[in-house]
């Protein structure tokens, strides 16, 4: 390791690093001291301590995996879902010039409406619990899917298709040999913006009836004024959905790496 | 033998603004193991007589005679980043269900000749425009076409590869006894690769001139030819009927 340019990346990625812990250390202790001498009300505001005290005590009583557990396993459903059926959507509409000219203007709409909107309506239709959370998250997710995945997959190049073509490919072979192969970084991304999507449904699915899930905690929570709860649970959703998130991103990479 | 014949092709496009004539009273045809090249001015219709014989259009009018199957090359090689060397070269063959040892060892024969097989595991993204350039046409000649059809092959390649990779194309179609057809701007292009050259009018296109390519060289090359004295003669007179 006597390359200069690398010891230098090197040395640059520890300064990034280590200023982006003592920026996190400096705000934790900056908070626990403000709630501590009561600069900040500590009603309103919590603190770290207690904050990890309490979740201390739901990992003790494992009652925190339940919650973590059921969001997760929601949150992973309408992923899945979402995006596999909006991928499939998407091909359909590929396959079919005509008919993703006819639904173009109603997918525009829905993609335009928050769809938080019609989470209520969704839970009425589907029923509450695993069902209807996992439903608000798909759609979501959904018209978004349809909407990117279709606008990649036409923009493959004429002449690409034109060289399948001229060895006699079959329209279903366009689509497995050239279309979603070519598109696969492009899916990848998908999937990573659904993360978050996903995510949205499931605690908006939760705030509105649930007896499990983050969401449930967030908003028990703050209906009991425990400010604790609330903030343990907003902690706990960033740290999960993080992780959720990095797993993709070293798919992606990896799958970067070996096509440039 | 005739591997192609046109007779009195005519294209008309209808479009927002009319109808527009392309190609007009287009006839000629190209025998076994031969190489026209067909030049016109920019906007003629060239690659519109390429999709016309290779029937992803119809032509209006007129009539065109295809004896076995056609292969296709394009400006750009169009190799995929997600499939190495060797799994692009059998991209026709996967998509016509007509892989078998022989064709296999076709292959190889070819890689090896042009001394490519080293780099049959790696990505296309890590070759040269001139190698990605040969190894396409290796994918098409994989398929065994009668015709091979060459729109402007060698325009993306630098001056220099471009001069010594269609040397290398050049043996590969007479190595391989295919008939071609070449489509190109460049002048110079055309009377070193092909044995007769075909000049085409502004739109609608029509036949100028059938040229003949006859040199006094002892090494049929792009190369040699283009260092023949009948070159610039053939020059001057392709660059007369396009300027007329």
């Amino acid at each position: 390791m006597n390359n200069p340019y690398l010891i230098e990346k090197r040395k640059k990625a520890i300064i990034v690093l280590m200023t982006q812990i003592i920026l996190l250390v400096v705000f934790l202790v900056s908070w626990e001291l403000c709630s501590r001498f009561e600069i900040i009300d500590s009603f309103l505001f919590s603190r770290p301590s207690k904050i990890a005290a309490l979740l201390k005590r739901y990992i003790e009583t494992k009652e925190i995996y339940k919650h973590i557990g059921i969001s997760v396993l929601e949150t992973l459903l309408g992923l899945m879902i979402g995006t596999l059926v909006g991928i499939g959507i998407a091909i359909v509409l590929w396959w079919n010039k005509t008919l993703a000219k006819i639904c173009d203007p109603f997918l525009v709409v829905f993609n335009a409406l928050p769809k938080t909107a019609l989470a209520p309506i969704i839970i009425i239709w589907i029923g509450t619990g695993i069902k209807g959370i996992t439903a608000v998250a798909i759609s979501i997710s959904l018209v978004l899917t349809i909407i990117s995945a279709h606008s990649a997959f036409v923009q493959v190049e004429e002449e690409k298709i034109k060289m399948l073509q001229s060895f006699k490919a079959s329209k279903w072979q366009i689509l497995t040999k050239l279309i979603l192969p070519a598109n696969l970084t492009n899916l990848v991304s998908i999937v990573k913006i659904n993360i978050g999507m996903s995510w949205v449904g499931v605690i908006v699915g939760e705030f509105i009836v649930s007896r499990y899930g983050i969401g449930y905690l967030i908003m028990y929570g703050s209906q009991v004024f425990n400010m604790d709860l609330v903030m343990m649970g907003v902690i706990v959703l960033a740290i999960i959905s993080f992780l959720m998130y990095e797993v993709v991103n070293w798919i992606e990479k990896k799958i970067r790496r070996k096509r440039n | 033998m005739k591997k192609l014949e046109m007779k009195n092709v005519k294209k008309t496009f209808y479009t927002e603004i009319g109808a527009l004539d392309v190609l007009d009273d287009i006839s000629f045809d190209l025998e076994e193991g031969e190489i026209i090249a067909i030049v016109g001015p920019s906007g003629s219709g060239k690659s519109t007589l390429l999709n016309i014989i290779s029937k992803l259009l119809d032509p209006t009018e007129g009539e065109i005679i295809v004896d076995g199957d056609i292969g296709y090359m394009f400006q750009r090689d169009h190799l995929f980043n997600w499939r190495t060397v060797w799994k692009n070269i059998l991209i026709g063959l996967e998509i016509k269900k007509d892989m078998d040892d022989q064709k296999l060892e076709k292959i190889k024969d070819l890689l090896k000749k042009y001394d490519l097989s080293d780099f049959i595991n790696n990505y296309p993204q890590e070759l040269s425009g001139g190698m990605r350039q040969r190894i396409a046409l290796i994918r098409t000649l994989a398929t065994d076409p009668d015709v091979l059809l060459l729109d402007e092959p060698f325009s993306a390649l630098d001056y220099q590869t471009r001069i010594t990779v269609s040397d290398d194309i050049h043996r590969m179609i007479k190595d391989s006894h295919v008939s071609a057809i070449l489509v190109t701007h460049d002048i110079s292009e055309a009377i070193a690769m092909a044995d007769r050259v075909i000049v085409l009018s502004h739109r609608p296109a029509r036949l100028k001139k059938i040229i003949p390519i006859i040199t006094d060289t002892t090494e049929n090359t792009p190369y040699a030819k283009r260092l023949s004295k009948e070159f610039r003669i053939y020059f001057d007179e392709i660059w007369g009927l396009l300027n007329e």
